[in-house]
Parts: structure tokens; C-alpha cells; sequence
């Protein structure tokens, strides 16, 4: 009986390995058909999730060392929920809003009644280093929040890129990024995280 | 005698195997893929929910170039994103892959008296068609003013 069960999982984990498996089944169980952050790719992650009733203008500044730079996303629905913006390494400091003051008001929601607000994230800046590394990836998740005058909050969330490493069943979007930057630096000759 | 037991342990336990394998396929354990190979159905598409699409914005010119897309999600919401590069510089943003369609709206770039529209007509990339979960859209504007042309293109895992 040893014998038989030994036979089993022998077939099965070569099922595994030789990819005989349903995707889906593995991802559920499993993992790895698909990265969820860069991990050993020279980015990190940010993304924004609005998990609220209004509208949101989300301004992104970070850091790359030695200019302050933004991204901002507009007009983002309930319905498209979500969006994120994908920086090259290396970024010293990220945020949400003001990279210096977390409680200035700088996103602006349109509220379902048609009323715009600017709320301030009441986040501090997150530092590489301390708050993240490279290959991780960064949710601020915009939820309603009642503490807030405008009822709308913001939860940091990280993905920790050590766990992102692969190899991956299906593709890895990431390094497929990483490698057309490198093809254009070819023809362009433009730096490459 | 030894390889009597042999195969009285052998024969049961392949046909537990095969039994356990052929269950499994009903219950969507099995890559749909390999059922193909042997003849099954290959019907099932295999869209992950944890994966993502990302969109790289290149600019290959010596100008700023502004590209404004619509991303349409599985559930009917929608996405403007308005994209703008410095010259010989990039941006990426990413998004889950419950999405349907990505469509650019409008590439331009910064002329002299102004902003420049691209002309240019871009079929929308249909996930599932010309674009799977865990690819790339990839959108590279080359050139210099006034010759700025726009190349898009949805690459696949």
C-alpha cells in the first residue's frame, strides 16, 4: 500500500512539474501563474484602489533620488476601481498627495450628490528602506472612512516582492517591460532602470 | 515471487491513478490545455484574476508626447488614462486583468505652436483576442517633428 501511495504522488508531482495541471487549479492552491508585484524586476509597484462611492483625482508623487516627480490619475470611478503606475527603481520616497506634508489636501473626490471636495490621504511618505525595497508593490486603497470629514480614508497595503520571484507558469508582465525598455535603450540610448 | 508482489501492487495502484486523473479532469484540476492534447474539449480559457496587463508608454522622440487611452473593465467601468512622456523617457501603469478592452483614444505631441495629434487609427486590443492576461501594450512613438509616427502593439504572454 506504501508502495502505491508512493507511485501516486510520484505521478502527481510530476503532473505538477510538467505543467498538466489546470492554471486556475494551481493559482488557487498554489501560486505562481502570475506575478503580483515586480520582485527581482527593477520597479515598484503603486497602485490606487477606489473602493468608495466617488470619483477620485489621485496625485502620486515620488521620489527618484534627485527630483521629485508626479503621476496623477484622473477621473477615477467606483467602477474601474483600480490603476497602477509602475516606477523605476530607484524610488526614495512615495506618496499619496504631498511627498513633505500628508495633510494637505490634494485629492479631490466627486461625490456621488455632485459635490467636490479635496481630502488630504493623512499619510505620511514611504521611504525605501524602511517602508518597502525594490520589486515590491505599494496599495493605497481608497475606502469610505466616517473619522474623516469627507468619509473617505486611506489604508496602505504592501506585496512583498521576496515572494514574487517566480519562475511563473504564465507570464511574467514585468520582466517582459523590462525587457522592451532594454530594446528601446538599444535604439535609443536612453538609460534603462 | 518478488515480482509477483510487484505486480500485484503495480496493477492497483495505476488504476487508482488513472481513476483519481480521469475525476480530476471533470473537476477542472487538469490543464485544459493537455485535455486538448488528448483529444478532450479545449473550450475552457484560461483568464487569470491575479494577473496583470501593463501599458509602456515610449517616447522615442525629442519632443513630450501626450497618449490618452480608455481601458474598459469586465464590468462595464472605464479608465481614461492621459499619459505624458518627457522625450527619450517611458511610463508604465498597470492594471489587473479584469479588462476588456484597451483603446488609445489620441497620441500628440508638443510642436511648436502647440500640441500635434498623430494621425493615426488604432484598432482596440480585445483581451482574449490581441491581448492576454500577463501581457504588454506596448505603445512607441518614434521620430522627430514633424515625422512623428505611432506604433502599437499588444504582446503576449
Amino acid at each position: 500500500m506504501m508502495r502505491a501511495a508512493a507511485a501516486f504522488l510520484t505521478l502527481m508531482l510530476s503532473a505538477l512539474a510538467g505543467g498538466c495541471l489546470n492554471p486556475d487549479f494551481v493559482s488557487t492552491n498554489l501560486g505562481g501563474l502570475y506575478p503580483s508585484a515586480p520582485g527581482d524586476e527593477p520597479f515598484l509597484l503603486v497602485r490606487v484602489v477606489n473602493d468608495t462611492t466617488a470619483t477620485l483625482d489621485i496625485p502620486i508623487s515620488f521620489e527618484d533620488g534627485t527630483n521629485s516627480l508626479p503621476f496623477t490619475i484622473t477621473d477615477l470611478t467606483p467602477a474601474g476601481r483600480e490603476v497602477g503606475v509602475l516606477l523605476d527603481w530607484p524610488v526614495t520616497r512615495v506618496a499619496v498627495g504631498d511627498l513633505e506634508n500628508p495633510f494637505l489636501p490634494s485629492v479631490v473626490a466627486s461625490l456621488p450628490n455632485g459635490i467636490n471636495v479635496v481630502i488630504p490621504p493623512n499619510q505620511y511618505a514611504l521611504r525605501a528602506g524602511v517602508d518597502y525595497n525594490r520589486g515590491d508593490a505599494i496599495v493605497y486603497r481608497f475606502v469610505a472612512d466616517a473619522r474623516n470629514p469627507a468619509a473617505i480614508g486611506v489604508t496602505i497595503a504592501k506585496i512583498d516582492g521576496s515572494t514574487q520571484q517566480g519562475p511563473f507558469t504564465r507570464a511574467d508582465t514585468f520582466r517582459t517591460v523590462r525587457q522592451l525598455l532594454q530594446l528601446s535603450e538599444a535604439i535609443t540610448g536612453a538609460a534603462t532602470p | 515471487m518478488r515480482r509477483q508482489r510487484r505486480v500485484r501492487w503495480f496493477l492497483p495502484s495505476a488504476a487508482m491513478t488513472a481513476g483519481l486523473l480521469w475525476g480530476a479532469a471533470g473537476c477542472g484540476v487538469l490543464n485544459p490545455n493537455l485535455l486538448g492534447a488528448v483529444g478532450a474539449n479545449t473550450a475552457a480559457s484560461v483568464v487569470g484574476t491575479e494577473g496583470n496587463i501593463a501599458i509602456l508608454v515610449m517616447n522615442q522622440t525629442p519632443v513630450t508626447i501626450q497618449v490618452n487611452l480608455q481601458i474598459t473593465k469586465t464590468n462595464g467601468g472605464v479608465v481614461n488614462l492621459n499619459i505624458p512622456v518627457q522625450p527619450n523617457d517611458h511610463e508604465a501603469v498597470v492594471q489587473s486583468c479584469e479588462v476588456d478592452v484597451v483603446q488609445i483614444l489620441q497620441a500628440s505631441y508638443a510642436g511648436a505652436a502647440g500640441s500635434v495629434v498623430v494621425p493615426a487609427t488604432v484598432s482596440p486590443l480585445q483581451v482574449g483576442l490581441n491581448l492576454q492576461c500577463g501581457g504588454v501594450v506596448s505603445i512607441t512613438m518614434t521620430g522627430a517633428p514633424p515625422n512623428v509616427f505611432l506604433a502599437v502593439q499588444g504582446l503576449g504572454p
